[in-house]
């Protein structure tokens, strides 16, 4: 089963084998929970909606046909469920993710360095958040999922064109966010 | 034409970095990012951007979530009956009211001619029935609604986008 391409297992799920389903959620739990987590800048909310990609997944799995497109059909689930909690929730949430499994065995300098990356990584994740919905989900589409434009296009139901200018904008954005004060261009 | 003559290509930036640009067209970029100052200076910010990111730890789950999906899936309502037969609430009622009038008639024009001597009795027994008939399939109604409730959570107003994906 574990052999079997995401299409293949799709339609075996449209046809209730549930085996096929969890074979899809193993493979695809992670990077989904991520580019959720990173959407909803909540880890809880992320897990909840996590399962409710996978859920309504299932659901609509007969409606699924098989081309193939199983990536951006699942992150165009993922992706309206984000922006859907995020508008119900209207809330922005600046406060990085929890830094508790730093690898405290490490030598001074070597943790020193992880902090440092962590803390630069919680500046991302907090300008990430401060993008518009559509320009943050362009941005974790192309920059973690390594979707095409064209990928993306089909994802957010837009053209290829579309998806460069947009995520032209929100690198824009970004990089006068994470400008120093006083300095950036 | 010289790489200061041509547009800028600020926006195609993206796609060269990641790859998505390629032959002939890519080296045509590149050649405009050699002589051009304000784009290079935009790849090099958006590399450094690049960088950020991929500094950024992926965040994990901590445990699956197909236990708790699983059971999802096997709860009381997943079942395909209540998923696919959504009847809204208005219609049930009504549907419960048009079928309660409809036994109350049935009930008290069903008279037998040896009960006839007792008619007032029976006008009173039947007007009784008819009300109980009346409220059972009023709750009828009710839990037709209460189906639709329970779908409600799974299928929130505002998201259902979701499930037409594609």
């Amino acid at each position: 089963m574990k052999d079997l391409t995401d299409d293949d297992l799709m339609v075996r799920g449209a046809q209730g084998e549930k085996d096929a389903l969890e074979v899809l959620v193993r493979r695809w739990e992670e990077p989904v929970f991520a580019f959720l987590a990173r959407m909803t800048g909540s880890r809880e909310d992320a897990r909840d909606l996590t399962q409710e990609t996978f859920l309504r997944l299932y659901r609509n799995a007969a409606r699924y046909s098989p081309s193939g497109k199983f990536k951006s059909w699942l992150f165009r689930i993922a992706g309206n469920l984000a922006r859907s909690q995020l508008r119900r929730k209207k809330i922005v949430r600046w406060i990085p993710f929890d830094l508790t499994s730093h690898d405290l065995s490490s030598p001074d300098d070597l943790a020193d360095r992880a902090l440092e990356r962590e803390e630069l990584g919680g500046a991302v994740r907090a300008a990430l958040l401060k993008l518009p919905e559509r320009q943050r989900q362009a941005v974790l589409l192309w920059q973690f999922e390594e979707l095409s434009y064209k990928e993306i296009g089909e994802v957010m139901g837009i053209g290829s064109n579309a998806v460069s200018q947009i995520l032209y904008r929100a690198t824009t954005r970004l990089r006068k966010i994470l400008a120093p004060k006083g300095g950036g261009r | 034409m010289s790489p200061q003559e041509t547009p800028h290509i600020i926006e195609q930036i993206p796609a060269l970095l990641a790859g998505k640009v390629s032959g002939g067209e890519a080296d045509e970029m590149r050649r405009h990012l050699d002589g051009c100052a304000d784009c290079r200076r935009e790849l090099e910010e958006l590399e450094g951007l690049r960088s950020i990111f991929a500094s950024d730890r992926t965040p994990e789950l901590a445990h699956s979530v197909w236990p708790d999906l699983e059971r999802k899936l096997e709860g009381p309502t997943d079942l395909p009956a209540l998923r696919q037969r959504r009847i809204p609430a208005a219609v049930g009622s009504a549907l419960a009211a048009a079928a309660g009038i409809l036994i109350a008639v049935m009930v008290e024009s069903y008279q037998p001619a040896a009960q006839t001597a007792q008619t007032a009795q029976t006008e009173s027994t039947s007007t009784a029935t008819a009300t109980s008939t009346y409220t059972i399939w009023s709750s009828l109604g009710s839990s037709l609604g209460a189906d639709r409730s329970i779908d409600s959570m799974l299928y929130t107003q505002g998201d259902t986008e979701g499930e037409g994906a594609r």
